[in-house]
């Protein structure tokens, strides 16, 4: 039978959520801040409008508060779907009221793609968005790879932090507490964005021309778009617009540094380090981004798009690992993507569907799992050609040796399943339209494994079921279903349930 | 799980942590990019 949440489930979940929009609320400050010093008064208005919107509902929530806190795992994953749910509908405020896009559904579309850390864009002239607008857009990316609730956790102490950070598809809890956890994931995201907007806005200023403060201005957003694997960019033809070797190349560096989980991040910050290359979950990235980088080559060679060594390096490695870090940065033109057909086609689309590390900011099926169900299909055949009543190993290394056991095998098929019924979900209904299997294809998997490159499907003029297809794909996939299965569940229990 | 430290942060260690940390992002982008170069190098050689 199943049991319908009560009222006090409902203030629990209603109080959570009052915590993390007071949050958001606070980190809405800084373009609200941004806009007061460009003298931006409209986005300020709407920024303002934003803010009280995410307080008042915030404070709402806070008015219920229950007689015991501590979220259990149900609570915790409710409030995690909802928050990204809420999130990107008021967040997009803003972008309403910016005259840039063609319809409110639209201006939910750019900010769910920004939470996400997705990319995909349906904002029109970009090239002349306020800056401040322009930050808040990627701003969400920094908010989204790094984990509103997250933030929530660093900031407020409380029972049930651990089922929220599970929530938002963070699988390695790497301190013993959840809270120190999360702070870590900050002070790598902190480090690299001092780190990566230093060299970002020298290369700007010195190899491109431009003068210190757009500098800083551009390689602040490109940072936060790279290091969380998001894909906005701040000029509408994404890295293109630099046409420089050296900015793609340090851009590349903190789109892997995005696509590294952050256990991997700790043993190299406090070690042990001996261990890196040995676990399963590093092995199986290198070579997947190896595998996948050259089938997109051959596939670009053959089809004689990029005839020198440079052109095909340059092009073919960018992309690469653009899609396989789930950034979705292009230096061509969606139109040009597009005509990367046959094996370059296959490359660019296994490469965004596998995805980065588990417990990165990166979207997809991720390596583990797929370094997990490899190792579970080898062990089966084997087991198939050795005498009967043979052992085969079923340990594997990942921090430490640990044992495959079926369940473990089991999950992470399950999960690598569900992201390819979400990609076939969004091609089938862009089928349905019309549109031809291979762009299809290709831009459902870019949306369900938040990637953000395009071939031109994702446009102002699409139809609209298929920009909420694509929307769902976003939260899903950023969420690995398993938050959204239990928000349905919730309300399914409250509707049905006795 | 393993419990591992959770001490305070900010020391010269973790800021020669944090350094390797880049040094070791550093290696994967050139190594990737170097391969790449040896696969553009055959390919372009070969079709």
């Amino acid at each position: 039978m199943l049991i319908k949440p009560d009222r006090e489930d409902l203030r629990i979940v209603a109080y959570a959520l009052g915590r993390i929009f007071t949050v958001v609320a606070v980190a809405s400050l800084v373009p609200l801040s941004w806009a007061v010093l460009g003298r931006e008064w409209h986005p300020f208005a709407s920024f303002l409008l934003m803010i009280g919107a995410f307080a008042f509902l915030g404070q709402l929530g806070l008015r219920y508060r229950p007689s015991d806190e501590r979220l259990d795992w149900s609570h915790g994953m409710v409030v995690v779907a909802l928050t990204w749910l809420a999130v990107p509908m008021i967040g997009s405020i803003p972008f309403i009221f910016s005259g840039h896009y063609g319809s409110p559904i639209d201006a939910i579309f750019d900010a769910m793609s920004g939470l996400t850390t997705t990319g995909l864009a349906l904002v029109q002239d970009l090239d002349h968005m306020a800056p401040s607008l322009n930050f808040w857009r990627h701003l969400l990316h920094f908010l989204g790879g790094q984990g509103i609730v997250i933030a929530a956790l660093v900031l407020f102490a409380g029972g049930g932090g651990l089922t929220l950070y599970y929530g938002e598809a963070r699988d390695e809890r790497i301190l013993p507490s959840v809270r120190s956890t999360a702070r870590f994931i900050w002070a790598v995201a902190l480090v690299h964005l001092v780190v990566g907007v230093l060299v970002l806005g020298v290369i700007a200023h010195q190899v491109l021309g431009f003068e210190w403060k757009r500098s800083f201005f551009h390689a602040l957003m490109i940072f936060f778009a790279a290091f969380d694997t998001g894909g906005f960019a701040p000029q509408s033809t994404s890295l293109g617009y630099y046409h420089s070797a050296i900015f793609e190349f340090a851009t590349t560096v903190l789109m892997v540094a995005g696509a590294m989980s952050f256990g991997l991040h700790y043993a190299l910050w406090r070690g042990p380090r001996r261990a890196l290359f040995k676990n399963l979950e590093t092995r199986t990235i290198l070579t997947t981004f190896t595998f996948t980088m050259v089938l997109t080559m051959v596939g670009l060679g053959a089809a004689g798009i990029y005839t020198s060594v440079q052109g095909l390096t340059r092009q073919g490695f960018f992309q690469i690992i653009s899609a396989h870090s789930g950034t979705g940065f292009s230096t061509v033109p969606s139109s040009e993507l597009a005509m990367w057909g046959g094996l370059a086609f296959a490359g660019m689309t296994i490469a965004m569907a596998l995805g980065g590390m588990a417990s990165s900011t990166a979207g997809g099926i991720k390596a583990l799992r797929i370094g997990l169900t490899v190792k579970a299909v080898a062990n089966q055949t084997k087991q198939l050609l050795l005498p009967e009543g043979a052992v085969v190993s079923t340990q594997y290394f990942q921090s430490g040796r640990k044992r495959l056991t079926p369940q473990l095998a089991q999950s992470a098929m399950t999960v690598a399943l569900l992201y390819v019924a979400l990609f076939l979900l969004g091609a089938g209904v862009a089928l349905g339209y019309g549109y031809g299997l291979q762009e299809a294809l290709f831009e459902s998997v870019s949306a369900g494994a938040s990637v953000g490159l395009s071939v031109g499907v994702t446009e102002p003029s699409m139809p609209m079921l298929l920009k909420l297809t694509y929307m769902f794909q976003m939260w899903a996939g950023r969420l690995e279903f398993v938050a959204v299965f239990a928000l349905l569940g919730f309300i399914y229990a409250w509707v049905r349930g006795k | 799980m393993r419990r591992r430290d959770d001490r305070r942060w900010g020391t010269p260690a973790d800021l020669a942590g944090a350094a390797l940390a880049f040094l070791f992002e550093l290696i994967i982008v050139v190594g990737l990019a170097a391969a790449a170069f040896l696969v553009a190098a055959i390919v372009t050689a070969v079709i």
